[in-house]
């Protein structure tokens, strides 16, 4: 595996998907206790989806724990159309990702709300509990991802180095708007998630990028450049979520 | 009745602080008052919880290695009847009473109380964890602790999660209980003085048994 050397800022002159499987490349149960998985959906090559990959408590089979849409929070055996990427953190830390994850699901039995909310104001950190009341809407599956680890002290990017307002993410969040409207969601909280329009979108694939760097919190311009790496594997290697 | 008030003497109805206040002036004192002050510390809530748990059956139960949870208490000057219980750190301390006299039907001292019931030694959350973890489910015991650190962080209880920290010895624990308690107490951190003594011993620790890594401990400072 390449070890990273920084040459000038954010440019990376070695890289290298290590860190990163398919599932046939390396089965799911080789996870340490906690691992991020991503997939692409579906026909469109610009969607990704990703979750969080734990151990289960009784068989030790593995699960994963995603947000899947507005109030659908599951905990569910992968699909092999999932690339997995283990991040650069101890063993024994993994296990207390995997552990956070469990209590998430149980403070959670409703589900938690789609909207783009900064992770750090939708989730409790003590609990997991999604916190409707503490300014936050919502996460969308990415956001959630990085509320877990960053509840568990293993923030996996620099939250400050992601840009705003790019143009493509404006259209994805018009999309994800109207997906909500079709699907029947409470019209005050579309109001509200309208109202965040502005937050920064953070992308699966970068997310996975950061995750797969040698150093966590990841800064953007690493992150965005495994993200490409790794969304050419999952295109490669047939990932993708129908 | 009020239910935050005791029936005593035969009908005397006493609001918590009346009991606690008697609890210095009448003839009982010296058999509650000597416990108030670990039962405090144990956290208890208000002055009725402290006088009944006051009652100290239980720390007296584990002194004198006996086990069991009465429904009711005799000693040589009350007589309770014990409608609930709870687990506390020290063990299992009384929490509702339905009845309090000072007429015991047959006096006996608290010592010299006996029950049929097993044995069942009180132990708190952490020595449960400990010992799931020894016997290999460490999932489990995680589980555990989350669950009781965070059940008593939401409810503002952090003097109790404070004294685990400062009680606890990291190095009868495995690395994953260290860094579970270490996890579970980074959102409260400010509000945990002991926290970071215990995370300099947890360190410590690992270091001591050579079980460090990199990035072990990070992200989990005060």
């Amino acid at each position: 595996m390449g070890r990273w050397t920084l040459d000038g800022v954010g440019k990376l002159s070695q890289t290298a998907l290590g860190r990163v499987f398919t599932a046939h490349e390396r089965p799911f149960e080789q996870i340490d206790f906690a691992a991020l998985a991503i997939t692409q959906l579906g026909a469109d090559t610009e969607q990704r989806h990703i979750g969080i990959l734990y151990k289960g408590e009784s068989d030790g089979g593995v699960l994963m724990l995603h947000l899947a849409w507005h109030y659908k929070l599951k905990s569910e055996p992968p699909e092999s159309t999932y690339a997995w990427i283990r991040p650069p953190i101890p063993r024994p830390r993994s296990r207390q990702v995997a552990a956070f994850c469990r209590m998430i699901l149980k403070e959670n039995p409703n589900g938690i709300p789609y909207a783009f909310s900064p992770a750090s104001d939708s989730l409790d950190k003590q609990s997991g509990k999604f916190s409707n009341g503490s300014g936050g809407y919502g996460l969308t599956c990415t956001t959630f991802v990085l509320a877990v680890f960053d509840a568990t002290g293993l923030p996996l990017a620099q939250y400050n180095t992601w840009p705003s307002n790019r143009q493509e993410d404006e259209r994805w969040r018009e999309h994800i708007i109207g997906l909500l409207e079709r699907s029947g969601a409470e019209p005050e909280h579309i109001q509200k998630v309208r109202a965040e329009r502005d937050a920064i979108r953070y992308r699966p694939e970068e997310v996975a990028g950061a995750a797969a760097c040698t150093m966590i919190p990841a800064h953007f311009n690493d992150a965005y450049e495994l993200a490409g790496q790794i969304v050419a594997k999952l295109q490669n290697t047939g990932c993708v979520t129908w | 009745m009020n239910k935050n008030a005791l029936m005593y003497n035969s009908g005397e109805e006493l609001s918590g602080k009346q009991l606690y206040q008697r609890s210095f002036t009448n003839r009982l004192r010296g058999d509650v008052q000597p416990n108030i002050g670990r039962i405090q510390q144990a956290g208890a809530e208000s002055y009725r919880e402290s006088y009944l748990a006051g009652a100290q059956v239980c720390m007296e139960y584990r002194r004198a290695g006996i086990a069991g949870l009465p429904n009711d208490i005799k000693t040589d000057v009350l007589y309770f009847l014990v409608a609930e219980y709870k687990l506390s750190r020290h063990g299992w301390l009384i929490f509702h009473i339905s009845s309090v006299t000072d007429s015991s039907p047959s006096p006996v001292k608290l010592r010299s109380i006996s029950t049929p019931e097993a044995v069942r030694r009180t132990e708190t959350f952490l020595d449960r964890a400990r010992r799931l973890d020894n016997a290999g489910n460490t999932d489990a015991a995680l589980d555990l602790l989350y669950e009781n650190v965070n059940g008593k962080l939401s409810l503002g209880r952090f003097k109790d999660v404070d004294s685990v920290l400062e009680t606890t010895e990291p190095m009868s624990l495995s690395v994953d209980l260290m860094l579970g308690l270490l996890t579970s107490t980074l959102p409260a951190r400010t509000k945990l003085p002991s926290r970071s003594t215990f995370f300099q011993k947890s360190e410590a620790a690992i270091r001591d048994r050579n079980e460090w890594e990199d990035g072990l401990l990070t992200g989990l400072e005060n």
